[in-house]
């Protein structure tokens, strides 16, 4: 049997279904209830023990880093002690009911008001307090489960934080969900912790039963309860390819990317949430030169809003442990549709609405998105990227509506980061031109080289047809790249590379040359970018530039700098 | 019994964590404080029950306090509500 569901933490596991609760759910038959005033007794008993071992639980999470789960976990243990829970359920008992029905009864009448509630994130909670209401049962009836052997994969509608939080560590191979996206907590969570989890499965999850085994693949959204030996086989080479990967990615973590002359290149990881820039400080990192705010935005019907950016946002900047965290605004525009934000289809989606032009021409969701960034500072340091400018109107303007956010959080007494240094993606040929004047509008340069490459040579990167045209190593992107750096230099600003080229080591030595203090980049790459740093001197990049610049195509470029260094 | 009314505060209103500190400023104090908003009334004392409010930022929150100490229960509260910064 195959199961197709939506990957949402990658990754690959093989295991046994583990279905919570299946074993321990409340057994009428077994639970034997005593008086009233027993069950009063043994309710206040398990709604302190039940809170107490979650904030255990928090406390175990939140040294080891895991703030996101550590706070879900509290707010679960305030629900599971709450009073207007507990006086629900008391007054079910005074009417007769035994605890586990009282309790599962009175979280049902509390999941309910609050899914009444017109706001999202409140409705989304009645999950939660449905999840307290089973672990209260759980605590009542004693239901010790018994784990599956081996490597386990939860498997469930819903999978609460705490019994992800509770499983033994080791013990926990991968999440399948049955409802939900990427954004339900379980699914956060597998993430953060780097355990492959597909969601979305639907009513086919009930197909999986405890103790089947099972193959899923968190990149695909797949689920195989037949595997064969070679899809197996398949499978723990991933693994083992993985492990290679992240063993080469450990071995060059502690080293610097330097040249043989003692020039040194900085590297900043490229990432969308906290679980990747953990990984990327892991990677040794030296911050976050492009965190693309999008992937909050993206696959669902409405916007998130400030609260949710917020949480999303400290996260990234917590998870950075005090390294510097630049934060894209939202990049979208026709070639990037959003469900929750529609834009006017467009004959030319790459020349029309997008990016900073979206932003600006809606103030409201500019400024809902740049409070949140503003109080996430107040967490860590952060800096702001406005993407495809043109010109400085746009960063003046950018500027003003940053002042009016930072007024109004300081009116409400809400705490932010004042003085957030602000960069311009140098994406657009009209802003690399423009470098020198630009670079007095604003704090530092990231150089976007894939929509510099497609607006400067012409090419639509998302045309295939166009794939072989669009190489940033064409001599006319090259000068663009030196006009920034330049300029940039002239304003007193740094400068770095993001997007594509700042992974290609062939394109390493060039940067270096031209001047460019940091790269922007996939951690994955982070081992080949600093071995094609370590192994060259300023002269010789020097020299492979000088040559690079004044060929008459990319190609030739590309071939001159595989034939000058070689693998 | 003392009563006052003090706006939600921003930016979302009473969602978790502003909800969890109201909570904790509330068990301060030995006094029952209910709160009321949007014809719903909860105990102050209670995550799930300020949650159930759904009060936006800005919704006049009805705070009345009854027993030992409900005055500086109520001060305290328009403080955290009004004045203080949410850390």
């Amino acid at each position: 049997m195959k199961l197709k569901g939506i990957g949402v933490s990658p990754g690959i596991a093989h295991g046994r279904i583990y279905r919570p609760g299946e074993s321990g759910e409340p057994r009428p038959e077994t639970y034997v209830p005593g008086t009233p005033s027993e069950e009063q007794a043994r309710l206040s008993a398990a709604s302190a023990e039940l809170a107490a071992r979650l904030n255990k639980a928090a406390d175990t999470r939140r040294r080891q880093g895991e703030t996101e789960t550590a706070d879900i976990l509290e707010v679960h243990a305030l629900m599971a002690a709450d009073p207007e829970l507990l006086q629900s359920a008391e007054r079910e008992i005074a009417a007769g009911h035994d605890a586990p029905a009282a309790v599962l009864a009175a979280a049902e009448e509390q999941a309910a008001r609050l899914e009444s509630l017109k706001d999202d994130y409140l409705r989304e909670r009645a999950a939660d307090v449905r999840d307290i209401g089973r672990s209260l049962v759980r605590t009542l009836t004693g239901g010790e489960e018994t784990l599956p052997e081996g490597p386990l994969l939860i498997t469930g509608q819903e999978i609460s934080p705490e019994l992800l939080g509770e499983l033994p560590a080791g013990r926990l191979a991968g999440v399948l969900l049955g409802g939900g996206s990427a954004t339900v907590h379980a699914a956060i969570l597998a993430k953060a912790r780097g355990i492959p989890a597909v969601a979305g499965l639907g009513a086919a999850l009930d197909q999986l039963k405890e103790g089947m085994t099972a193959l899923m693949d968190g990149n695909a959204g797949t689920v195989n309860t037949a595997p064969t030996a070679a899809d197996i086989a398949a499978a723990e080479t991933a693994v083992i390819a993985a492990r290679r990967e992240a063993e080469k990615q450990r071995e060059w973590a502690g080293v610097s990317a330097i040249t043989r002359d003692g020039v040194k290149i900085r590297l900043f990881a490229n990432a969308s949430v906290a679980a990747e820039v953990k990984a990327a400080m892991d990677a040794g990192a030296e911050g976050i030169g492009l965190l693309r705010s999008e992937f909050l935005f993206f696959g669902r019907d409405t916007l998130p809003d400030e609260e949710e950016q917020y949480r999303a946002y400290r996260a990234a900047v917590e998870a950075a442990g005090g390294k510097p965290c630049a934060i894209r605004t939202l990049d979208v525009g026709g070639d990037k549709p959003l469900k929750a934000l529609p834009l006017p289809r467009e004959e030319n989606p790459f020349l029309g609405q997008r990016a900073i032009r979206v932003s600006l021409a809606r103030p409201g969701l500019f400024r809902t998105q740049l409070r949140a960034i503003l109080r996430a500072g107040a967490a860590g340091p952060v800096s702001i990227l406005l993407p495809m400018v043109t010109d400085a109107s746009e960063v003046v303007a950018a500027r003003e509506h940053i002042a009016a956010c930072c007024h109004d959080l300081q009116r409400a007494g809400i705490s932010f980061a004042e003085n957030v240094p602000l960069g311009v993606m140098v994406e657009t040929p009209a802003a690399a031109l423009l470098a020198s004047s630009l670079g007095k509008h604003c704090d530092f340069f990231s150089l976007g080289t894939n929509d510099l490459t497609q607006y400067a040579l012409a090419a639509d990167r998302s045309n295939p047809a166009m794939a072989g045209l669009g190489d940033y190593l064409h001599p006319a992107v090259l000068r663009l790249i030196g006009f920034t750096v330049q300029g940039g230099g002239e304003a007193g600003i740094p400068v770095s590379v993001c997007g594509e080229m700042a992974a290609d080591p062939l394109a390493a030595p060039l940067l270096l040359a031209l001047g460019v203090s940091d790269l922007s980049l996939a951690p994955a790459a982070f081992p080949r970018v600093k071995r094609a740093v370590c192994r060259i001197t300023m002269p010789e990049a020097r020299a492979l530039l000088e040559s690079a610049m004044n060929m008459p195509t990319a190609a030739a470029v590309r071939d001159f700098l595989q034939s000058k260094l070689p693998e | 019994m003392i009563e006052a009314i003090f706006p939600a505060p921003g930016p979302t209103g009473l969602h978790a964590r502003t909800a969890g500190l109201l909570m904790k400023a509330a068990s301060a104090f030995k006094a029952r404080i209910d709160v009321s908003a949007n014809g719903r009334t909860a105990d102050a004392k209670s995550v799930m029950g300020l949650l159930a409010l759904g009060a936006e930022a800005g919704t006049p929150l009805t705070i009345r306090a009854d027993g030992p100490e409900a005055e500086q229960a109520v001060k305290a509260i328009g403080a955290f509500l009004t004045g203080k910064p949410i850390k």
